[in-house]
């Protein structure tokens, strides 16, 4: 296995102001991330995947445990500026991430944080803002768009900076089907260039195309591995507040009036199961 | 008994920022009639104009041209009358702003000259159709998850119990087995009580679920009005207009390819497994 560029060793987590009773955040949590990989992770709502993706970046700290990025710790405040260059993130809300008063402003920011010549931003403000499709937007005052622009909007500025690890945390929650599979492309092309991505998401689609799968519950790691193998699991499925997709339900329906199917997890498959 | 809400847009039209060099048209020229009890998803590609015309229908943004009218009414700059409405915004975690999740959720009701009792039983009822235990209510709102706070938005306008609920893609942020039950208890609502209830979505799955009727925007227009099977089935016409047909009708065009022989054109789960049972029976 490549030397992993994040690590959580026995991470667990609770937040300052959590109410006397419940149950930490995040419990005993290990992960290695290789560089280069493609990690989708998924869970019901609340169990712990943005915070998860907070300690990745060293926006909070795991109490006990470590987190590493690229081998460095982040509880050791010397090394943040490095971990925020390494680890790109994408927040849940985009209103939340929004700092400028125009679109391209908003790209600009991080890049002139990053000490990027002037020249360079323009020509990387024009080309992201290109395939994220708000070249056209570019003047516009971020908080007057529509969701999905404000999403796009975001999604540029993180982009532009090409970071080595991208965290997306739904990142794709507010776009309509084609710009989400466009925005899936995307990314795609930035795994493929070499970039590390863990993608938090609850969209069917995105999860089963994902080559690992890491499926949080209460707090806890509780499936590791491929799509295949976590969707053969219904009880595993319904407790971490999933469905099957479209393809396992047909399935499932045809085995029970008797006509058994090799598994099939995309429509594609299902479709050559039913005509083989 | 509650009665749905009768909507109208006659000829409505909205411009953001009128003369202003970013002024943006949203809408043009829409007519619209909602009956009472209705139930109706909008769908369109981002920047479509969906939100826009949520809120027009809702009341509470005057067109800028044309007329909004709720029970043949026309609605003033002074918006719908109190109590009759409930809006849920794209991100209604935005809205929250008491200090626990019950008095976050009480606040609207709150307001209606509701007796104590009635407001609580509100605000219960509410939290349990959003999927938030006895545990959550004296939590801090942003104290929650992603989700969390969606249900606690949502759970906000449930409450108020309206004659017409406007829900802007509420599915969002929530995970997937709360999103059908959110649809089901939407459906649910809507059949015992009598609301209208209008959603905006982009999953076209979920619009099938919920949709009796389905509007499609494209660019600020309304291309499509009509019954919402006829619509999702029609994959040239989504497709056309920047959107994905749900699931079971890209099953339908693979498997007729595939096949290489008509098949009926399904749109329902139980009617794909129908059509796949048969043509293995059939070999
Ligand atoms: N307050 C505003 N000021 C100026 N322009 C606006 C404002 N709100 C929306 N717009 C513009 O009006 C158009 C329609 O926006 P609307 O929010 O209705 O779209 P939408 O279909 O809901 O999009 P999304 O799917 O992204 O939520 C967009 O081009 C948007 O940029
Ligand atoms: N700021 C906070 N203070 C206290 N508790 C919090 C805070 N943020 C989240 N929590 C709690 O920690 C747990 C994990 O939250 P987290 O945001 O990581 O969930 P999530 O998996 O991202 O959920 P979602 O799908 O809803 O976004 C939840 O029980 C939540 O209520
Ligand atoms: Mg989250
Ligand atoms: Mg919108």
């Amino acid at each position: 296995m490549p030397k992993p560029i994040v690590t959580l060793n026995e991470v667990s987590y609770r937040y300052p102001h959590a109410p006397g009773g419940t149950p930490p955040a995040l419990s005993n949590v290990s992960l290695d991330i290789a560089r280069g990989e493609f990690v989708a992770l998924v869970g019901a709502n609340g169990s712990g995947k943005s915070t998860l993706a907070r300690l990745l970046n060293g926006l909070i700290r795991p109490a006990p445990g470590e987190a590493l990025v690229d081998g460095k710790s982040t509880a050791d405040p010397a090394n943040l500026d490095r971990i925020r260059e390494t680890v790109g993130m994408v927040f849940q809300n985009p209103d939340s991430q929004i700092v400028a008063t125009t679109v391209g402003d908003d790209i600009a920011f991080g890049l002139e944080n990053m000490g990027i010549p002037p020249d360079e931003i323009e020509r990387r403000i024009e080309e992201t803002a290109r395939r994220f499709g708000v070249a056209e937007l570019l003047g516009r005052e971020p908080h007057w768009l529509s969701g999905g622009q404000k999403q796009r909007t975001v999604l540029a500025g993180v982009v532009a900076l090409r970071p080595r690890v991208l965290v997306l945390d739904e990142p794709t929650s507010m776009l309509d089907s084609r710009s989400q599979r466009e925005f899936r492309e995307l990314i795609d092309e930035l795994w493929r260039d070499g970039a590390t991505i863990v993608y938090i998401t609850h969209l069917m689609e995105e999860i089963v195309t994902a080559p690992r799968l890491v499926a949080l519950q209460d707090g806890a790691i509780v499936y590791d591995g491929a799509p295949r193998g976590f969707f053969s699991q219904p009880e595993l499925t319904a407790s971490t507040g999933l469905t099957p997709p479209l393809a396992v339900r047909i399935s499932q329906a045809l085995a029970a009036r008797g006509h058994r199917l090799p598994p099939a997890l995309s429509l594609t498959e299902l479709v050559e199961a039913v005509c083989a | 008994m509650c009665l749905g809400l009768r909507l109208e847009l006659d000829e409505a039209g909205l411009v953001y920022q009128p003369g202003l060099p970013f002024s943006a048209t949203a809408l043009e020229h829409v007519f619209l009639q909602v009956e009472p009890g209705e139930r109706v998803g909008i769908a369109g590609p981002v920047g479509s104009g969906k939100s826009s015309l949520l809120e027009l229908l809702a009341g509470i943004t005057p067109p800028t041209s044309g007329q909004v009218l709720h029970d043949g009414q026309p609605v003033g700059r002074a918006g719908p009358k109190p109590g009759t409405i409930g809006l849920s915004f794209q991100a209604p975690e935005n809205c929250l702003f008491e200090n626990t999740v019950a008095a976050d959720v009480a606040f609207g009701p709150g307001r209606l000259g509701l007796d104590k009792e009635e407001v609580a039983r509100r605000v219960r009822s509410a939290l349990e159709a959003t999927g938030l235990d006895e545990s959550f209510e004296q939590r801090h709102p942003f104290s929650l998850s992603g989700g969390e706070q969606r249900r606690v938005g949502l759970a906000g306008v449930l409450a108020l119990e309206p004659r017409a609920l406007f829900l802007d893609e509420p599915t969002a942020y929530l995970d997937p087995a709360a999103r059908l039950d959110l649809i089901d208890r939407l459906v649910e609502l809507n059949e015992e009580s009598g609301a209208t209830v209008v959603m905006v979505g982009h999953d076209m799955d979920e619009l099938s679920r919920f949709a009796q009727r389905l509007l499609i925007l494209d660019a600020g227009r309304m291309v499509a009005d009509g019954p919402a099977p006829g619509l999702l089935a029609d994959a040239g016409l989504l497709r056309d207009h920047g959107l994905e047909p749900p699931g079971t009708v890209t099953l339908a065009g693979l498997i007729s390819r595939a096949a290489s022989l008509p098949v009926e054109p399904f749109l329902t789960e139980e009617q794909a497994v129908e059509a796949l049972a048969r043509i293995m029976e059939g070999r």
